[in-house]
């Protein structure tokens, strides 16, 4: 129908309504032979004169059965199809029918062919998705591990993101216990119901498609930072009354010094100090009124214990929390800080000036010893 | 309070004036115990403010020559072994030296230094002609010394509550150890930097003085420095050792005194760097143990076929249109650009490619700037994105006329 423009547009400005209508339904017609015949890439009404039957199967060596229909609802509803990308953008063998015969043997096998057609226009994100856990996972020998089409579909590719929650049913397909978590999380709650613009999804923190391994020692040390991108982000927090310090204080702590330290020079080396995660959670986090939540007052000694067995309750006093130092809250750091803020200063004014009067007592008797 | 002061005239002829009266101000035991805190002190202040400032450059740089943060750790902690011991020791040499030698309190402040300071800076401002007339130890010493025990009961007392978190908090608050922490911190900087104004000024800049090295020290520096103290001693006013009787008499109670504080203090060091083995486990859980896949009977990966390269036809030059780029836009643009023509465009032929679509005309052979397929291929992120590679290599063939053949 594209091709229907100027000259129709001219037809319409001069002649009647009706003139017009005559004129699409003489265009029409007319065009219509001329795309069965042209077969590179007006494909999809050709194809589907055999593919839009719902019982079109084959049987392949493997014994499995597949189906060889495709929905021409499917297919409208897709971002290629609108878009003039057809059939043989990405079935490139098929040119006729007969059809060449078939190379593979599973249907695991051929969705793992026919997935090779997205890099000739998606070629970045293919390579990102070479370097990733899944293409990992894959090289180790397991072929279920995603390719494009598991995540975005084959004759249905839609955008991946709308809306936002069928990023995490997407990889809740595979991940299923991951994503109960998720879904019952502070982040993952806030997303299902209100669709939330501000709480991550699973690619905010993993990654889109070089989806990196999460459990390696950099990931870990690293985790601090991932959280700061929305946490230490005081526009964003100050609408949820919650803290942006949290990050900054955490880095002056016993645990966040040391993951600084190994973040900086052995970021490969694993590190046991605790990270975020390790005390409020991965994708379960709650809020800290939650009485499920492993940080919640009730349940904090708990979740020390899981690292320093034995100690007991006023253990949870030693953790500051992401609180600054403040009189009422925690008095003996408070005056401890203000006693050295006092004293050193004092101390170190009165040596520095009393160093200083005898250099300089001293360089005035040198010259006046000088002189005549 | 080390005061075992003994006169050594080495040369009583007077006449001989080139030679110069030397005194014993430290005796052996006194300077190798300097030594040895010195080097403690100096290990627990490198590796401590290594810690305290671990996200400085120098920080970081101090850790790596440790090893790791834990290995900063442990000399710090081994430095502190050696200066508790060290301190116990101290404690029952001065019980030594007081009881059985009694030798005066030299170390603790009195009016005089007091008077001292003030004759000092009334001097240093030019408003006296003298200085204080100061005893064996005079008011800075005398300040230096109880600023190290100070310091060291304060670094001891945190040290300890950091060093064994657990413990501490079955007895006090849970809110001591970060506030243990800061007072660590606190106090070393406090320590360091009065190390480096107030003792390299008095004893390394302003004379060198290296008694504390040598045991000796000159009359000349006497006079200057302890002129109180070299006048008692001309005097014969000095404080004399007392006879080996009074000493073996008095030794027959210290001994036993001694031995029981000392196990007493040992223990106390000991249970400091053992009471608690372990703080933190030291293998956390690993975080996801969830089987995500089930692993199915490895098969090989299908990999393409690799695109035979075409012979190229007689005539044909190899940077040209049918050489090289119909082949090129054909396989990277022929999905949307090739008969679908979306936006107008095909790049089918040479002869639609020059026509472009409806952005202009793809190829301007001679000027690329002009050619839309090098504007919109310039600005990155197109599906169908040409490699930097060949997207230069279409500039050079646009350059060039863009020939057909």
């Amino acid at each position: 129908m594209r091709k229907i423009k100027l000259p129709a547009l001219a037809a319409g400005l001069i002649a009647s309504a009706l003139a017009l209508s005559w004129a699409l339904l003489v265009l029409i017609v007319s065009v219509r032979p001329a795309q069965a015949d042209g077969l590179a890439q007006e494909t999809e009404k050709y194809c589907l004169s055999c593919h839009g039957n719902p019982d079109l199967k084959m049987t392949l060596p493997s014994g499995e059965q597949v189906s060889l229909y495709i929905s021409a609802e499917d297919l409208q509803h897709s971002v290629h199809s609108p878009a003039g990308i057809e059939c043989e953008a990405c079935h490139t063998e098929i040119k006729t029918y007969p059809h060449p015969p078939i190379t593979y043997t599973t249907r695991r096998e051929m969705a793992r062919t026919y997935y090779l057609a997205c890099q000739k226009c998606h070629s970045s994100n293919y390579a990102k998705t070479q370097d990733s856990m899944h293409a990992q996972a894959a090289a180790a020998g397991n072929l279920d591990a995603p390719v494009c089409t598991d995540c975005h579909g084959a004759h249905n590719v839609r955008p991946p993101d709308e809306p936002r929650a069928l990023i995490s049913t997407t990889c809740g397909k595979c991940h299923t216990q991951i994503n109960q978590d998720y879904v019952q999380s502070v982040h993952g709650g806030d997303l299902l119901t209100q669709d939330n613009p501000d709480v991550p999804v699973c690619t905010d923190c993993h990654g889109v498609h070089n989806i990196q391994d999460p459990r390696t020692a950099q990931f870990r040390v690293e985790t601090p930072d991932l959280c700061a991108r929305c946490h230490a982000d005081a526009e964003r927090m100050s609408k949820y009354g919650l803290s942006a310090d949290v990050y900054g204080l955490y880095n002056l702590s016993w645990h966040g010094v040391d993951v600084a330290v190994y973040k900086a020079k052995w970021p490969t080396i694993w590190h046991e100090s605790a990270v975020c995660t390790d005390c409020h959670g991965i994708h379960n986090i709650r809020r800290t009124s939650d009485p499920a939540s492993k940080v919640n007052p009730a349940n904090l000694l708990s979740t020390c214990q899981e690292c320093h067995p034995g100690v007991g309750a006023n253990w949870t006093a030693a953790w500051i929390g992401h609180n600054r130092i403040d009189p009422q809250r925690t008095p003996f750091l408070y005056y401890t800080e203000v006693f050295y803020r006092s004293l050193t200063p004092i101390v170190l004014w009165a040596s520095i000036l009393y160093v200083a009067l005898q250099i300089l007592h001293a360089a005035v008797e040198r010259v006046r010893r000088s002189l005549p | 309070m080390d005061d075992t002061l003994s006169m050594e005239t080495q040369q009583p002829q007077s006449e001989v004036v080139s030679q110069p009266v030397t005194f014993t101000r430290f005796d052996l035991s006194q300077r190798i115990e300097h030594l040895v805190f010195l080097t403690a002190f100096s290990l627990l202040a490198i590796t401590g403010l290594a810690q305290k400032y671990a996200e400085t450059s120098l920080g970081l740089v101090v850790l790596q020559f440790f090893g790791s943060i834990q290995g900063a750790r442990t000399v710090h902690h081994i430095a502190a072994f050696i200066m508790m011991w060290s301190s116990v020791y101290h404690v029952v040499s001065v019980m030594y030296r007081i009881y059985v030698l009694r030798t005066p309190w030299s170390m603790m402040p009195v009016v005089d230094d007091f008077k001292h300071l003030v004759q000092d800076l009334r001097y240093y401002l030019g408003l006296s002609k003298h200085r204080g007339y100061y005893g064996r130890y005079n008011y800075a010493e005398k300040m230096e010394y109880l600023a190290v025990v100070w310091g060291t009961i304060i670094m001891g007392l945190t040290g300890f509550m950091m060093w064994n978190p657990i413990t501490t908090t079955q007895y006090l608050p849970g809110e001591v150890i970060p506030a243990a922490k800061a007072a660590h911190g606190a106090e070393a900087v406090l320590a360091v930097l009065a190390i480096i104004i107030w003792h390299m000024y008095h004893v390394h800049i302003k004379r060198f003085n290296k008694s504390m090295f040598t045991g000796q020290i000159t009359r000349e520096e006497m006079e200057e420095e302890h002129p109180a103290e070299l006048k008692q001693i001309e005097s014969g006013a000095a404080w004399q050792p007392p006879s080996q009787d009074e000493i073996r008499k008095r030794q027959r109670i210290f001994i036993p005194v001694a031995v029981v504080v000392t196990i007493v203090l040992s223990l106390g060091v000991i249970g400091f760097v053992t009471v608690e083995p372990q703080t933190a486990i030291t293998t956390i859980p690993k975080g996801e143990t969830v089987a995500v896949f089930v692993p199915v009977t490895p098969t090989p990966r299908p990999t393409p076929l690799p695109t035979p390269t075409p012979e190229l036809a007689a005539g044909v030059g190899a940077d040209t249109w049918e050489g090289s780029f119909s082949a090129l836009f054909q396989n990277r643009c022929g999905s949307c650009h090739g008969r679908t023509a979306v936006g107008g465009l095909n790049l089918g032929t040479y002869e639609n490619a020059l026509k472009g679509g409806a952005s202009g005309p793809a190829i301007v052979p001679g000027d690329p700037d002009a050619s839309v397929l090098v504007q919109i291929q310039s600005a990155g992120g197109h599906p169908g994105q040409l490699t930097i590679d060949e997207l230069e290599q279409v500039i050079a063939w646009i350059l060039a006329g863009a020939p057909e053949r």
